[in-house]
């Protein structure tokens, strides 16, 4: 053996454990969650039979499925379009160096790293029907009659839904894009006013096309995460007010874990997942060319 | 000045963001001191009675909350473990990945990457039976696994990218000196990048704090319930006990609040290092 390939095994033997641990709870999960999607395996079912792909025939030919789906779509757009507006409003008011921008700096992380259960909690104490903040605070000014129960409102739970969200992630597009914002070279904006551009032409010509690439990786990183996360939605609303802010996570937690039909909940996971993957593939060449 | 004309708009602005983050804090830490009377009296500043830790020691006395204690206790060993266990695998992971010349070495990077997005409701219902079959339902042992899975991909890419900026021909020049190739991590490479292996650490403690999903399929009892497991019970239940609950939620924030405070300058600049272009 030369010294070379010496050196590689050694290589391989020390990524080798946490490789194992991976394919053991994340790979081969995977892979098994696909293959029992073609079955009918469930808590009643404890041997599975191959049913082909019956479970994704009655799930495509199923309502409530396209409705799910078509809310987790609009819950993605809203969550991640808002917070894309608002991280980007904020991170360009940071670079202003106004004063007292070091205390928002500081706190401004504070929402992305509490979990997502006491959110939640603050959240619905604040909504409370008859004594949270919201509402008396819509008594005191007069408005007493716009008051409610929130939450239990369908017509209002998914914005307070996608409002957590923002709540939640826009800090993080806030310092990602601030640190693009640091990175583009003053020069750039000297000589934009030397040649007589205005604030808004400086923003569209410099500013967003310098901060093309850290707003593309902030974006797909959420658009996964909003597409996948099942928390927030679950310990606020359940899926409820009847359905009313159902998306595809929570409805597999459902399937398998609330009616224990196991194959019916992979096979919405499975569906789930071939959309995210071409997000994914999209994300990895976006850190790689970063890399070379 | 040119710039002074915008300048109360900029701070209107800047106070609605500060409201917008602040305000659920604020009110549910002042609430938490407030008597269940005064919260539920329909005002904000005229309470009856005066402000108290009531709340907090009902919290840990018996009642609905009583395994409040247990939670705490459950959620610290599982996220202190999870987090050193991720360190060091990230180490060790992205010193591999860093240092040797393996041909393999773009595909587990990119597997890596591509494992964090697979939908965590769908993993969990088969790993359910995987740890089942491990006779680790139940157990530290299990909800720690599944923790250091969520928290692994991002440690190794983060600690890997301080990793690589450190030149090579520091490993070489310690060599010649006679350090062996794990001398050369422990005693050059990791006092240089501590500030990103710190990251990797609040990353992985936070996430194991925080998880939901996997906790609440894995627990089965109050012997490995965590705090958010915890959190949605008294949520849950028939009479909810409100100031309770607040000071509850307090508790449950404040660890990753009191990190983030110790670390805010080093979370910030390894978050953000992966996503500006150098």
């Amino acid at each position: 053996m030369t010294r070379e390939k010496k050196r590689a095994m050694t290589g391989y033997l020390v990524v080798a454990p946490v490789l194992l641990v991976f394919a053991l709870l994340m790979f081969y999960p995977a892979v098994k969650a696909f293959f029992e999607s073609f079955t009918n395996y469930s808590l009643f079912n404890q041997i599975p039979i191959f049913i082909g792909i019956d479970n994704y025939k009655v799930l495509i030919t199923d309502s409530y499925f396209w409705q799910t789906f078509g809310r987790t779509l609009l819950l993605v757009f809203f969550a991640v379009g808002l917070q894309y507006l608002l991280g980007m409003i904020l991170a360009l008011l940071l670079n202003e160096d106004l004063k007292g921008m070091k205390w928002v700096k500081y706190i401004i992380m504070i929402p992305w790293v509490i979990p997502v259960a006491s959110t939640v909690v603050m959240f619905d104490w604040m909504m409370l029907p008859k004594y949270g903040f919201i509402n008396m605070l819509l008594q005191t000014v007069g408005l007493g009659h716009l008051t409610r129960y929130w939450f239990g409102d369908p017509n209002f739970a998914f914005a307070l839904i996608v409002m957590m969200h923002v709540w939640r992630n826009m800090p993080f597009y806030t310092i990602t894009l601030f640190a693009g914002l640091k990175s583009i070279p003053k020069g750039f904006y000297e000589a934009a006013q030397i040649d007589g551009a205005n604030a808004w032409q400086r923003f569209f010509k410099i500013t967003l096309p310098q901060l093309k690439y850290p707003s593309m990786i902030v974006v797909v990183l959420h658009v996964l995460w909003t597409f996948n996360n099942f928390d927030l939605i679950y310990l606020s609303t359940g899926g409820g007010p009847v359905g009313a802010t159902e998306v595809l996570a929570t409805q597999v937690y459902q399937t398998a874990w609330t009616y224990f039909e196991y194959s019916k909940g992979s096979a919405l996971g499975i569906l789930m997942m071939a959309l995210m993957l071409v997000f994914s593939l999209v994300y990895i060449r976006l850190v790689r060319s970063d890399e070379a | 000045m040119k710039k002074d004309k915008n300048l109360w708009l900029k701070y209107i602005l800047l106070s609605l963001f500060a409201v917008f983050i602040l305000l659920p804090f604020v009110w549910i830490l002042y609430s938490s001191f407030r008597s269940e009377v005064d919260l539920f009296a329909g005002t904000f500043f005229n309470n009856q009675k005066p402000l108290s830790f009531d709340h907090y020691a009902s919290v840990f006395s018996s009642g609905q909350t009583a395994a409040f204690g247990t939670y705490l206790k459950n959620s610290l060993i599982i996220a202190s473990l999870s987090t050193v266990i991720v360190v060091i695998a990230a180490l060790f992971g992205a010193y591999a990945l860093s240092r040797f010349r393996m041909r393999l070495k773009d595909g587990i990077i990119v597997t890596m990457l591509l494992s964090n997005m697979f939908p965590q409701v769908l993993i969990v219902i088969p790993l359910f039976g995987i740890l089942f079959s491990m006779n680790l339902i139940d157990s530290y042992a299990g909800i720690i696994l599944t923790h250091v899975i969520l928290g692994l991909p991002f440690g190794i890419w983060l600690i890997k990218g301080y990793f690589d900026s450190i030149p090579q021909e520091i490993d070489e020049a310690a060599m010649i000196d006679g350090l062996r190739p794990f001398g050369v991590l422990w005693k050059i490479i990791i006092p240089i990048t501590a500030p990103g292996i710190v990251v990797a650490a609040f990353y992985a403690f936070m996430v194991s704090w925080g998880d939901f999903l996997f906790s609440s399929v894995i627990s089965q009892s109050l012997n490995t319930q965590t705090l958010p497991i915890g959190l949605n019970k008294f949520f849950g239940s028939t009479q909810i006990r409100w100031g309770a609950i607040n000071a509850a939620t307090i508790i449950t924030i404040i660890p990753t609040i009191i990190l983030y405070a110790f670390l805010q300058k080093w979370v910030v600049e390894g978050l953000t290092a992966g996503s500006v272009k150098g």
